[in-house]
């Protein structure tokens, strides 16, 4: 029937409800149900549940309200939103170019870049990611070392965080060859240390964060949270 | 007018009084038996229901009656607005909890949250910094509930930076990321920046030593990038420090321009999710 044909003159209808499997889909053998009511039901239902935990949360506790905003009264230490702090205890091993700008921007770059790196090169962004929060401490370390023998050279370099992009640099083609190497061959083997090796990622990103949120004070310094 | 002539006052309350007349709750009303009881034992409420639901205004405005059969109920996925963005049908997989656990549609939700309590605030807060932190203090203090609803502003949007990380985390362990999705994986990391930026500039808005030194801090971050930084962040604050010019700034950015973005990106995303293929959890 042609289009102009069909009831109302709609473009597009709905003609009729088969029981059975629609052509082409992915997931064909499986039961399906209708969205409405089962999908909807849910839906609301979690978003009440949402609404309720949100609203006891926020009986229970209240939003942090300091004192009026001073310029000239600077707090010691003065954070970043939790979120940030683990850049800003990156900024701790790494000068600013590197801990506000070079870390931050790979990070955002290399897990863009995930889906597009198949089958055994899924190591190298994943790998990398852990590489660019890992380095910038490395650099710290690296830095105090040549600062007690260079120090002009150790200076300079630390300005332009040549340190840092020279190990990120050697460790992406590391992450290659590695990718490339007889370790990657059983693509299970492979799966399952790239899944691994991304949590651990997030463990990094989240022990840094509750590094700078409970265990630093006054100069950036390590305090316990008790103390 | 023509059809104002003698006698029309008396023929449209007769009309009004015969379809009164007309309605199930009113003859159920003067039924047999009749009276008040009758409206208190079974069947008044449902028939009152009834009326409103075959009566015209109703009838506009819920095109169909309510859905029984699975004709019905996939048509209502299909044509509603509201629904447009489900699927007709979904596998009994896809329904269970542990598939996705619901953090992308949590995500949205908390959007959805966030707007609304930051509309409410905006009827409160004026972005100047002799202002500001009063209408903080006020809204502790003076305005019915205005604590709660800043707090769950507040609480909403730390727990959205969360959720948005962990459906990243949830997606990437499924590798729901793969083929044909790639799009929209990157899609969902700019959807994270924007939640920490909306965050971050929510974040100066109190006023407070909390909001001053934080967004200090995080914007000498941005005057590390090469060459063009300090201009940046001169930019971002609207001088070379914090202050009035940036909390104007960082207001029109958190209340127009980031949500703004955000819900364009937000609904890309969704269409995506539908357009790929909603078969996540393999």
């Amino acid at each position: 029937m042609p289009i102009s044909d069909a009831p109302d003159n709609k473009e597009y209808g709905l003609l009729g409800f088969v029981e059975g499997h629609p052509p082409a889909a992915a997931d064909w053998e499986e039961e399906r149900v209708a969205t409405y009511p089962h999908l909807i039901v849910r839906e609301f239902l979690a978003f009440g549940v949402m609404f309720m935990t949100l609203m006891v949360l926020s009986i229970l506790f209240d939003a942090p309200l300091e004192e009026l905003a001073n310029p000239g009264k600077t707090p010691n230490p003065a954070k970043a939103p939790w979120y940030f702090l683990s850049m800003q205890e990156l900024l701790h091993y790494s000068p600013p170019f590197i801990a506000g700008f070079v870390v931050p921007g790979l990070l955002v770059v290399t897990i863009c870049t995930i889906p597009y790196f198949r089958g055994r090169l899924l190591l190298v962004p994943i790998g990398f990611l852990i590489a660019t929060l890992i380095v910038p401490m490395i650099d710290g370390i690296i830095w105090g070392f040549l600062h007690a023998v260079v120090p002009d050279f150790a200076d300079a370099s630390r300005v332009y965080g040549l340190p840092t992009i020279v190990l990120l640099a050697l460790s992406a083609i590391g992450l290659f060859k590695l990718a490339l190497s007889p370790l990657m061959d059983d693509p299970k083997r492979g799966e399952r240390l790239c899944t691994r090796l991304f949590l651990l990622f997030v463990f990094i990103l989240l022990i840094l964060v509750l590094i700078g949120t409970f265990f630093r004070g006054p100069e950036w310094r390590w305090v316990w949270p008790w103390q | 007018m023509s059809d104002i002539t003698p006698g029309t006052d008396r023929r449209v309350w007769s009309r009004l009084s015969a379809a009164i007349r007309g309605t199930k709750a009113y003859q159920h009303c003067a039924g047999e038996g009749g009276g008040v009881k009758q409206v208190f034992t079974g069947g008044f409420v449902r028939a009152l229901m009834g009326d409103i639901a075959r009566s015209g205004p109703w009838r506009s405005v819920f095109t169909r009656p309510f859905p029984q059969t699975p004709k019905e109920q996939s048509e209502i996925a299909i044509t509603s607005f509201w629904m447009h963005i489900h699927p007709a049908s979904i596998t009994r997989k896809n329904l269970k909890f542990s598939t996705s656990y619901g953090l992308g549609g949590l995500s949205a939700g908390l959007f959805m949250m966030l707007v609304g309590t930051g509309v409410l605030l905006m009827f409160y807060y004026v972005p100047a910094t002799d202002h500001a932190y009063n209408n903080m203090v006020d809204l502790q203090h003076v305005v019915s509930l205005g604590k709660l609803l800043r707090n769950m502003h507040r609480w909403s949007a730390n727990l959205m930076v969360v959720v948005v990380c962990l459906h990243m985390i949830r997606v990437f362990l499924q590798k729901a990321y793969q083929k044909p999705r790639q799009l929209n994986w990157v899609v969902g990391v700019i959807l994270l920046v924007f939640t920490m930026m909306l965050s971050f500039t929510g974040y100066l808005l109190p006023w407070d030593q909390l909001s001053l030194w934080a967004i200090t801090v995080g914007t000498n971050m941005a005057g590390a990038i090469p060459l063009v930084g300090e201009k940046f962040r001169f930019l971002l604050l609207g001088g070379p420090t914090v202050d009035q010019a940036t909390l104007i700034r960082f207001y029109v950015l958190h209340i127009v321009v980031l949500p703004l973005f955000m819900f364009l990106f937000m609904v890309y995303h969704f269409w995506r999710v539908r357009k790929d293929g909603f078969s996540g959890g393999k």
